[in-house]
């Protein structure tokens, strides 16, 4: 069943002549400018660019007839200030790419920046097998990066056995560096606390799993 | 809503993932919205930007509706570690992080005109706290669409808006100022609203 409509987007949508459409246009955008500025200003590094995605925003949301508005009224079941936050980033993203190209993501994190997250749950799995550590630089030989590589291999078809909202948190916070208390409010855990203790739980499988696989830790 | 119904080059719309954020979701639309996000990073990076967006907002439905269970868990452990502070298992933190850091953007705290404020046309000076002693600032003023009306840089924390810009009676304005500290971190007070009288 979809959800109540919110009165700005129910005079919006049930305008019957161009004049009256333009007027519930202005009080929308005046209920909900803020939030849209807020979002297309959380949208990238630039904050100068800020006003050019909320412009976006706006032309978007007005095209074909509010289509999007629309089928938010037809569909939507979740609360209208959500769904326009997660509309508003997607086109804010959309822009960016737009302006930009794909080779950035929206935040600007690179590749490698991702890849240096990823590394991360297999650091912390592996110092839990033994105490040396894998980015120990004294250690660093080609053996030791062909079992890292092997290990990581390993951790993967682990933690692909996992249950999908424990790889969720997983890959939230190790591959995609999502702060834990965002990664709380997204996945509805009652605090940060409880995320923690659910990592903590998770680190503690991965390992025991690795035991059992033969991986004793990252030495060859 | 089935996992079998997703093609691989498909997402998440945007009704689930906001349906996801609220908790509407039933236990297995949940689940097979989970399984997609496990496989999926760009509708995770979708989930995570806008709860980063909606938690930064001054309310949050979430936290309301979460209040009692986390307020249980803080006395909880409260009562578990009477006198020392909480801190998160060390191995699920980067090395020397803590939460705080985590926190996101530096805040600068604005002054004048006030959130909702009603103003006259004719004079509005801008005030904000300082976030340090050489940082530099920049003020923007636009219409309620978006439109930039005027913007300067300025080291100062107080700033007039020069007599050639005119501002309209009975109308939306929105000001905010971003500030960069000798230390190259960036802060901003977030958009501020004001009115101007009929």
């Amino acid at each position: 069943m979809a959800a109540a409509r919110p009165p700005e987007l129910a005079d919006l949508l049930d305008a019957a002549d161009a004049a009256i459409t333009e007027r519930a246009w202005k009080a929308f955008v005046a209920r909900y400018s803020r939030l849209l500025l807020h979002t297309a200003r959380s949208s990238g590094v630039d904050y100068d660019g800020g006003m050019d995605r909320y412009r976006y925003v706006l032309e978007e949301l007005r095209r074909d007839d509010f289509r999007r508005l629309r089928q938010y009224a037809v569909e939507g079941r979740s609360e209208f200030t959500t769904w326009l936050v997660v509309v508003g980033r997607r086109l804010c993203a959309d822009f960016h790419r737009q302006r930009y190209g794909r080779d950035r993501g929206i935040s600007g994190e690179s590749e490698s920046d991702a890849a240096a997250v990823r590394r991360r749950l297999v650091d912390l799995v592996a110092s839990g097998l033994e105490p040396a550590h894998l980015s120990d630089p004294s250690s660093e030989t080609p053996e030791k990066h062909l079992r890292v590589a092997e290990l990581s291999q390993i951790l993967q078809s682990v933690v692909e056995s996992l249950p999908a909202r424990d790889r969720v948190l997983l890959k939230l916070r190790f591959e995609d560096d999502i702060p834990v208390r965002e990664i709380a409010e997204a996945m509805g855990f009652p605090s940060v606390f409880h995320v923690y203790r659910r990592l903590k739980t998770l680190l503690g499988t991965l390992r025991r799993d690795l035991r059992d696989r033969g991986v004793e830790g990252p030495r060859p | 809503m089935n996992r079998s119904d997703w093609p691989d080059d498909t997402h998440l719309d945007e009704d689930l993932i906001a349906s996801y954020l609220d908790g509407t979701l039933s236990a297995s639309e949940a689940d097979d919205v989970e399984e997609h996000l496990a496989c999926c990073a760009a509708c995770r990076s979708d989930l995570a930007a806008a709860v980063q967006v909606l938690r930064s907002l001054p309310k949050r439905r979430r936290w309301l509706f979460a209040a009692p269970v986390a307020a249980a868990a803080a006395i909880a452990m409260l009562l578990v570690f009477p006198s020392d502070r909480i801190e998160p298992p060390s191995d699920v933190l980067r090395s020397g992080e803590t939460i705080a850091d985590r926190e996101g953007r530096l805040t600068i705290e604005a002054v004048a005109p006030a959130p909702g404020e009603i103003l006259g046309t004719d004079s509005v000076v801008f005030v904000w706290h300082a976030i340090d002693t050489d940082a530099a600032y920049r003020i923007t003023l636009s219409e309620e669409n978006g439109d930039v009306v005027w913007s300067a840089s300025t080291s100062d924390t107080t700033i007039s808006l020069p007599s050639q810009i005119e501002l309209m009676p009975d109308r939306v304005y929105l000001w905010y100022v971003d500030g960069l500290r000798r230390d190259i971190q960036p802060a901003t007070t977030g958009v501020i609203e004001f009115h101007t009288s009929p």
